[in-house]
């Protein structure tokens, strides 16, 4: 797909050629470890976290090029570390724009600042914004240099789906014909309406709200700062709330919500959508000419797959879940599928772990996804309320926030964060009760550290195995020798400059933070996660709660 | 006093029980919790305050027509 006549197009775009390798019979004639179906911002990140344990997939694409049209815009710091893991969080960050706050308005008045958590500890701002077909060519350029272990087959549709016991069969549709293709794993990343989903027949459950948001972006220059601005019930479009997001390359998001007697049909032509997106601009001051980039209608659902393990068969992203879009939990908790899916993954295919590891990436992530949804649906009954009583009580609400802070909580847009599994099956017991830090099942919280090369965070001290960090006075290599065969690394972080230690707590919040007094042993998993935790590191537990996830 | 979380989550409850009695049932249930509240608050000097409060905002943003959206006017003008 590409800009609409008039319009303003994202970026150059790059096309793919349709590559079909020599067949046998009809078929590929390599079997696969993995294949993605789907070329998007969730089967590519997948790829690259597949390559990163080394292990090689091919990625079914149906077009010719990455996305088009106005899609996810804003990448949390979650995310960023998880892209940094991938190698690509460099290549977004030179494109992004940061931002940490906003401010919501109840007609011309500020009633709410959003002020999101942001500190000397950390290392990314904690909201990037990007437009999503921009992130996927970043995507699609790294697999590009990894090209010995993604393959990325553009323009290739999947037709059918063919499970058994030891592998999958996918029926592949090209304009050269078809061909069949057999992986012994399959992932469905291929978004919302999952070809794949639906060739198994497998249903989301959950719930749609009624509402409508017209979602258009636009191509404007303006040095006004990147935030977060939202109108509810605007002099230029009453009775309706309004969202505008800067983006990289003078892109801007805008997106209004519509009134229950409007018909999205006729609201969403644009003859309709730009006399409301021009009056609204000139009232919050925007002088400029701008062109149009992409115009669509978006409707909020809360809708989950029951669990995202099928046999050989799994699922991440939009094919697993929809959020709604408020909070900014759609592709950024599809990236987290991806985190979480990767290691477990590539250690089953390697041998190294039992499929049964795959049970833990379906009840955690389905766990996240239902707390994605309920965060969610609380700022989608604030931004679009399903009735009358959720309109009433929103107008009660912003009218007392105008002179009473007490009430602007409510307004807060409750941006995504990451989701703590604290009944994973991989968390060892918490019995030892540190006075403060991450407990097991969620994720680190950043933190400077001092190394020989130099100022580090703790975040990128995590390797794709497992990491002890081990915050401690001594040496703790020869206590945890004994489980050198294990994909454990051992990393000493000592309270200050020491001889021998190689990193150390640089600023003296990382012992506190981490309630490591005086020591602190933290077990992290590859995805990030808290495996378990204890006042000093000892081989016994610390390899009891690493081997959860071999047996 | 009430956490931003607890503040929130009584907020969508009465959201909720308000939805659930029908729009020509909203006044009615609002003037109940009101007059339930009062007898919580258990404070005539409080609730007076409370009272003038509200009514000091009825004066701030002028009344809508039912059924029709302050601003359609401004907009045809």
């Amino acid at each position: 797909m590409s800009a609409a006549p008039g319009y303003h197009e994202y970026f150059e775009y790059r096309r793919y050629p349709l590559r079909v390798p020599a067949l046998a019979g009809g078929a590929d004639p390599v079997r696969h470890p993995v294949a993605i179906v789907g070329g998007g911002p969730i089967g590519l990140a997948l790829a690259l976290g597949l390559a990163r344990h080394g292990v090689r997939s091919v990625v079914i694409e149906a077009d010719d090029a990455v996305s088009y049209g106005s899609r996810a815009a804003c990448i949390s710091r979650r995310s960023l570390e998880i892209l940094d893991a991938l190698g690509v969080a460099g290549d977004v960050l030179v494109e992004a724009l940061p931002w940490t706050a906003g401010t919501s308005y109840y007609r011309d008045v500020p009633v709410y600042r959003l002020q999101m958590p942001m500190d000397g500890n950390q290392r990314f701002a904690p909201m990037v914004n990007l437009e999503q077909c921009m992130c996927e060519q970043l995507f699609a350029d790294r697999a590009e240099r990894l090209s010995d272990l993604i393959e990325i087959r553009w323009q290739t549709k999947v037709a059918g789906v063919t499970p058994g016991a030891g592998g999958v069969e996918l029926a592949l549709e090209t304009a050269q014909g078809p061909y069949r293709l057999r992986a012994d794993w399959v992932v469905a990343c291929d978004g919302a309406r999952s070809a794949v989903r639906q060739a198994m027949g497998l249903r989301f459950s959950g719930s749609t709200y009624d509402g409508t948001y017209i979602i258009v972006d636009i191509h404007l220059k303006s040095d006004y700062p990147t935030e977060r601005r939202a109108w509810f019930d605007p002099p230029t479009n009453p009775g309706s709330t309004i969202l505008v997001h800067k983006q990289p390359r003078d892109i801007w998001r805008v997106d209004y919500q519509l009134r229950d007697d409007e018909d999205p049909e006729e609201a969403v032509k644009p003859e309709n959508v730009l006399p409301r997106v021009r009056s609204h601009l000139r009232w919050i001051g925007e002088r400029d000419d701008w062109t149009p980039v992409w115009i669509s209608a978006y409707r909020a659902n809360c809708l989950t797959l029951e669990r995202y393990d099928h046999g050989r068969v799994l699922f991440a992203g939009d094919a697993a879940h929809l959020v709604p879009i408020f909070g900014v939990r759609g592709m950024n908790s599809g990236i987290d599928d991806t985190h979480n899916l990767a290691w477990k993954l590539a250690w089953v295919v390697q041998g190294r772990s039992p499929a049964r590891l795959l049970e833990s990436y379906s009840s955690e992530r389905v766990f996240a996804a239902r707390e994605n949804i309920r965060h969610a649906s609380k700022s989608t009954e604030f931004m679009a309320p399903p009735s009358g009583a959720f309109q009433l009580m929103r107008e009660a609400a912003l009218g007392l926030a105008t002179t009473d802070p007490f009430f602007a909580t409510l307004i807060n847009p409750r941006q995504t964060s990451a989701i703590t599994f604290a009944d994973s099956p991989l968390n060892a017991a918490d019995s030892e009760a540190l006075p403060a830090g991450p407990v097991p099942g969620a994720v680190l919280a950043e933190c400077p550290i001092g190394t020989a090369a130099g100022g580090r965070h703790l975040t990128e001290l995590l390797g794709p195995g497992y990491t002890a960090l081990c915050l401690t006075a001594d040496d703790p290599r020869p206590s945890l020798a004994a489980l050198r065969d294990l994909p454990l690394s051992v990393v000493w972080i000592a309270p200050r400059k020491t001889a021998g230690a190689d990193r150390w707590d640089t600023t003296g919040r990382l012992f506190p933070l981490y309630g490591a007094a005086p020591s602190a042993c933290y077990l992290v998993r590859p995805d990030g996660h808290v495996a378990g935790r204890w006042r000093e590191p000892r081989a016994v537990q610390v390899g009891s709660a690493v081997r959860r996830a071999l047996r | 006093m009430l956490t931003d979380q607890e503040l929130d989550e009584v907020y969508t409850k009465a959201c909720y029980a308000m939805a659930e009695s029908g729009e020509a049932k909203q006044p009615l249930f609002l003037a109940r919790l009101a007059l339930l509240l009062m007898k919580e608050v258990g404070d005539a000097g409080r609730i007076r305050g409370t009272i003038e409060a509200a009514r000091s905002l009825n004066d701030a943003s002028p009344p809508r027509i039912p059924g029709r959206f302050a601003g359609d006017d401004r907009l045809k003008g």
